[in-house]
């Protein structure tokens, strides 16, 4: 049976998304499906629900295990290029007007500066969670760090007002509750200031009392996932 | 079998941020899977090898734009493996016949759903597969498993190659009435 109504392209459109997710077009029809996919949100639809239903497929996969140098020939095309690490805080640690504020008053500068941004619009208004706030030192180290989390957003704002890692090194940072394991919460990057995006898993683990620790890691972060060099810095996260 | 799902999105999560060490967690965890979607449609080793290679290094440029919630994160690596693998397909094979023809196809009103994949809806495609004459079923998974064009599956199936076109293009029609009834 042929229909050629209103309906005929989209349903030649359904037909195109579905070959094109299969991969049966040529190279050249794939390139002009992806330029049109970009452009056309009803096919960009089709497109995403032929992936959806077709991704049932993927257990027909066998796990082959790769070859074991595999790893180490993506890390060098990945790492190996790149430059030397900068100092983490070259440029920062050069402010006077950091280098030398009390911590009370660089919390609240950082306090009325992050939660300025932070505040959602006021169009959308959502429900008060709780801010947190940690300072982050220790004794006989140069770093200390301000950590502010936002929970409603998950987000955790890191700003570095001292310290560095040094060559070779890189700070991670960790977050411990009560006796358990740390929890990574990723390698810093070399920036003065950094903002994280938690899973909610580990989000919800966040909470006044929790401590926020920063450790020295080898460049790339702790080879085992769970802190192998010195605290540089911790502190616990207590309510705005 | 699939690696476990859990834990999956936090190290998808940890790399976004630059973490090698959950880098190479994720990578000890799918690695398998995806070295078996590279082999499967590639089938030579060592072009299976450098796609897998070529793979995780654009799952580490990505990592950021992965939306936990909008898909299984497995999916959304097998998608990677298979996407990067199928290019490298089409980049070896021979310029192909131009697809475009006016083939009289049965119609119906589209009612493609967006919604992320569940459970019960990744079930029910086989049953509609089930619901297609076997060959055809076969001609559909064996598109996406092993990546084969039309003109492989045709002669596969031993049919021209427009009849295959035609096959394949009614089951689909079929597939999507019966998933989205």
């Amino acid at each position: 049976m042929t229909r050629t109504d209103e309906h005929g392209r989209e349903d030649d459109d359904g037909v195109a998304a579905a070959e094109y997710v299969l991969g049966l077009l040529s190279a050249d029809d794939h390139a002009a499906m992806t330029a049109r996919i970009a452009n056309d949100p009803a096919l960009a639809r089709q497109v995403a629900y032929w992936r959806s239903r077709f991704s049932a497929f993927d257990e027909g996969f066998a796990e082959v295990a790769p070859p074991p140098a595999a790893f180490r020939q993506i890390e060098r095309r990945l790492f190996a290029a790149r430059p030397g690490p900068r100092r983490l805080l070259g440029l920062w640690g050069s402010l006077a007007a950091w280098r030398g504020a009390a911590a009370g008053f660089a919390l609240l500068a950082i306090l009325a500066f992050g939660l300025s941004v932070w505040r959602p619009a006021p169009t959308t208004p959502v429900p008060a969670a709780t801010a947190l706030v940690a300072s982050l030192a220790a004794q006989g180290s140069e770093v200390r760090m301000l950590a502010l989390f936002d929970p409603s957003r998950g987000e955790l704002r890191l700003t570095a007002l001292s310290g560095h890692p040094g060559a070779g090194k890189a700070f991670q940072l960790w977050l411990i509750n009560a006796h358990n394991q740390p929890i990574s919460l990723g390698v810093l990057p070399e920036a003065p200031t950094a903002s994280i995006t938690l899973p909610s898993a580990i989000s919800a683990g966040l909470t006044a009392g929790s401590v926020l620790a920063i450790s020295l890691e080898p460049e790339g972060g702790s080879p085992t996932g769970a802190p192998t060099g010195p605290v540089v810095a911790s502190g616990a996260a207590t309510a705005v | 079998m699939t690696p476990h799902a859990e834990g999956i999105s936090d190290l998808i999560a940890r790399t976004a941020l630059g973490d090698r060490v959950a880098f190479r967690q994720l990578y000890e965890r799918t690695s398998a899977k995806l070295f078996g979607v590279c082999l499967r449609i590639l089938k030579e080793r060592q072009d299976a090898e450098e796609a897998l290679q070529d793979v995780y290094i654009k799952i580490w440029q990505r990592s950021g734009h992965y939306l936990e919630g909008q898909a299984s994160p497995i999916s959304w690596l097998v998608a990677i493996a298979r996407n990067h693998s199928l290019d490298r397909l089409r980049a070896r094979r021979p310029a192909a016949l131009d697809i475009e023809s006016a083939l009289d196809l049965a119609a119906t009103d589209p009612d493609p759903e967006q919604s992320a994949e569940n459970g019960e809806q990744r079930q029910k495609i086989d049953e509609c597969l089930d619901r297609l004459a076997p060959d055809r079923a076969d001609a559909v998974r064996s598109a996406y498993l092993d990546g084969w064009s039309y003109a492989e599956l045709a002669e596969r199936h031993g049919v021209p190659l427009n009849t295959m076109r035609t096959w394949l293009r009614r089951s689909l029609i079929r597939l999507r009435d019966c998933l989205s009834p």
